[in-house]
């Protein structure tokens, strides 16, 4: 057995020395062939082979790449509820970043590096989204977390993502605290707060029907966002219009109650801030209990969905977004729109979770074009903030960050079904 | 007063579907003593066949529900013969709960695949689920109605079959002593099968039924199912009255909760009744001690 192993071994040296030796024998007769030939220009381009090829080492040891950065690929992780009653925003949002992905890579990529993502599921639960964040973090080596929806969800994993340096992208996520650059060094988005969503909302209530015999109220979740949504609008100057406020359960199968405490209370106009399912089933219910009144959906509720669910109830419903309607006709939306039934999208999926998911991708696109070859955190970060003036080609108004902002678009659109779809009335109402 | 019973009503609504899954939940509990966890996301299913057969297949309503029905069944009994069946011989329940857990991912992942996570809305004959009627102040939606219909009729053939046919008689006998009905010369296995398949339908007309109320979306179900299982704790595990009378109080509670509790209050509410009952009566409210219905 042991003069077996040192046969091996022999042999093992053996061919050890041959591949060095042909190796020399190759270098030495490639450069013999090229000194007989011209002894003096080869000597200098070696030399000036040499200079370059040291500077280049030089750049290399200058710039570190980020984590999830190679010569040729970038990753992204990204946090999504796959299942669950928000199932359905995860998939929109998730075919828009194929398509972001695609549109980048069958373009030759970004200096010279293709686009990668992986989605893990959350189901909307904060829990999974911070074991997401590890998995993502640790074991795939991100560069950045991408598109997650949810602010729960993302609030839970946002400190993972600040200690690790790694930056969260473009989420649909609007709990005020996201905002403070301070904080959140790493943090962009074009999707504002729902603070300012429903200050929004009630400023353009006043505007456009004045305060006499208006009665508002607002069903929220139940839950820090919701808080926020409540506080935004008691901060318009529709505030002290202000006269029911009810919440909602994830696990709700029923607003009766909630829609019978409107009644009592003689609203005139309630602001409803769910998802589009929710919001015609809201319709749907409010129409069986005898609710009169105007109906004021959030950025969740957009969608075509909404209106095929709830059909004619729905006609005459307002929404609140952050966002042009994904129906209108503008340059970025027919674009969107090409792109995602190219992807193979169901009208049910051209929404504002996918919407805002293919903007925050133009954005990113934009981001890390400007970064350049040598791709850090730092580097892709002021590159951010440089972006001034960014054209989504009328998705939403042009897009302006800097260091104290991060949030590049500041808009509330006013929409309302008309005909069965949703029309813009009012674009930048802040 | 019509404020009071408008919400009693719609809490009524919403208690015949936690009463029918707690229902089903029951029934395979007390006959096998087996929690079924798939059995929310078996109704989901059954709903989106439904619908598949009536928007996709251009089936009339009533044979696309019918064919719905039959493919619940048919599904329940190969799901019970391969996943169930092979584990009971064991003797250890455990393994057979968590079969059950298993069975529930891989159908929430086989729904989610082939119908996708948009929610849909499942169109009924005239549109009926539109048609609201005022009585008074009283308002009355015209599906409503036929839920409750609905319930009426499958509670009164579920016992029929409890009381009055020789499967009744056997899931009985195994309720009450397993041993002593195999004795008897019951057949374990045929009650078991017959009583998962009795459970799915049950589970599959609460999922067709509900389907216009909630929209046909992914895991639908599955929020009823967990007030299934808590209005079977509150009704007890071992009485099937239990299970459908607990569903529908936890339906009243909730709705008056949800009217005049503090919102805190109003969602921790499963839990809270929960654990109230475990404390004073862990056998259900209409559940003697050691395994007798009270009612």
């Amino acid at each position: 057995m042991k003069s077996k192993l040192w046969k091996l071994l022999a042999i093992f040296a053996v061919l050890g020395l041959i591949a060095v030796g042909c190796g020399d024998d190759d270098d030495s007769s490639s450069s013999s062939s090229s000194e007989s030939s011209s002894s003096e220009s080869s000597s200098s381009e070696s030399s000036s082979s040499e200079s370059s090829s040291s500077e280049e080492a030089a750049a290399e040891e200058e710039c570190e790449l980020a984590r999830g950065v190679t010569a040729d690929k970038i990753l992204f992780g990204s946090s999504q509820p796959m299942t669950g009653n928000l199932a359905a925003l995860g998939e929109q949002a998730v075919l828009a970043m194929e398509v972001t992905r695609d549109r980048i890579n069958e373009g030759g990529g970004i200096n010279g590096r293709m686009i990668e993502f992986i989605v893990q599921d959350d189901a909307y639960n904060p829990e999974k989204t911070v074991s997401n964040a590890q998995y993502f973090i640790e074991q795939e080596n991100v560069f950045a977390i991408w598109a997650s929806i949810g602010s729960a969800t993302l609030k839970a994993a946002l400190p993972l993502h600040d200690e690790s340096n790694t930056p969260s992208l473009f989420p649909w996520a609007q709990d005020l605290s996201f905002y403070d650059v301070n904080n959140h060094p790493l943090f962009f988005s074009v999707n504002p707060p729902a603070y300012a969503q429903t200050k929004g909302f009630g400023n353009y209530l006043v505007d456009n029907f004045g305060t006499d015999g208006i009665k508002v109220g607002l069903m929220t979740i139940n839950s820090v966002d919701g808080e926020q949504t409540v506080q935004g609008y008691k901060d318009s100057s529709g505030g002290d219009l202000l006269v029911d406020e009810q919440t909602w359960e994830r696990d709700s199968t029923t607003y009766g109650p909630q829609i019978l405490s409107f009644i009592d209370s003689g609203v005139t106009d309630v602001y409803v801030g769910t998802g589009d399912t929710q919001f015609a089933q809201f319709l749907l219910e409010a129409d069986q209990l005898g609710l009169e009144a105007r109906f004021w959906g959030s950025t969740g509720t957009i969608s075509a969905n909404t209106i095929e669910l709830a059909g004619d109830l729905s006609e005459g419903a307002y929404g609140v977004n952050v966002i042009s309607s994904a129906t209108g006709d503008k340059p970025g939306l027919n674009a969107y729109r090409e792109a995602m039934f190219a992807a193979g999208a169901e009208e049910a999926q051209i929404s504002t979770a996918s919407l805002l998911a293919y903007t925050g991708g133009l954005v990113l696109e934009e981001m890390l074009t400007r970064a350049g070859e040598c791709l850090t955190v730092e580097s892709f970060v002021a590159a951010g903030e440089s972006i001034k003036d960014f054209d989504t080609g009328g998705i939403m108004r042009p897009l302006n960050f800097s260091a104290e902002n991060h949030l590049g678009n500041n808009d509330v659109i006013i929409l309302q079904v008309q005909n069965g779809a949703w029309e813009e009335l009012v674009v930048g109402q802040e | 007063m019509v404020d009071y019973i408008q919400i009693a009503w719609q809490g009524l609504v919403s208690g015949f579907a936690y009463a029918l899954i707690g229902l089903a939940l029951v029934m395979v509990y007390k006959t096998a003593r087996i929690l079924n966890f798939a059995a929310g996301t078996m109704a989901g299913i059954s709903g989106f066949l439904a619908h598949w057969w009536a928007a996709e297949q251009d089936m009339p309503f009533g044979v696309a529900i019918l064919f719905a029905m039959i493919m619940t069944g048919a599904g329940t009994y190969v799901v019970e013969r391969l996943t169930v069946r092979p584990l009971v011989k064991l003797g250890d329940f455990l393994p057979i709960v968590i079969m059950t857990l298993g069975v529930e991912e891989f159908l929430a992942n086989v729904s989610l695949l082939w119908w996708g996570g948009t929610a849909r809305r499942y169109r009924v004959p005239g549109d009926i689920d539109r048609i609201n009627w005022l009585i008074g102040d009283f308002r009355l939606n015209a599906w409503h109605l036929v839920v409750a219909i609905t319930t009426f009729v499958t509670l009164s053939i579920v016992g029929y079959i409890i009381n009055q046919t020789e499967l009744g008689l056997g899931m009985k006998a195994f309720a009450e002593d397993q041993d002593a009905a195999k004795l008897m010369g019951i057949k374990e296995s045929t009650v078991s099968i017959w009583t998962w398949v009795l459970s799915a339908l049950v589970g599959g007309v609460t999922g067709i039924v509900f389907a216009p109320v909630l929209f046909l979306q992914q895991d639908y179900m599955n929020i009823i199912f967990i007030k299934g299982f808590v209005a079977a704790i509150l009704g007890g595990f071992l009485s099937l009255s239990g299970g459908v009378a607990g569903g529908l109080l936890l339906g009243e509670l909730e709705a008056f909760t949800i009217k005049w509790a503090p919102r805190e209050f109003a969602a921790a509410l499963p839990v809270v009744i929960v654990f109230i009952v475990l404390l004073i009566r862990p056998h259900g409210l209409f559940t003697r001690e050691k395994g007798h219905e009270r009612v």
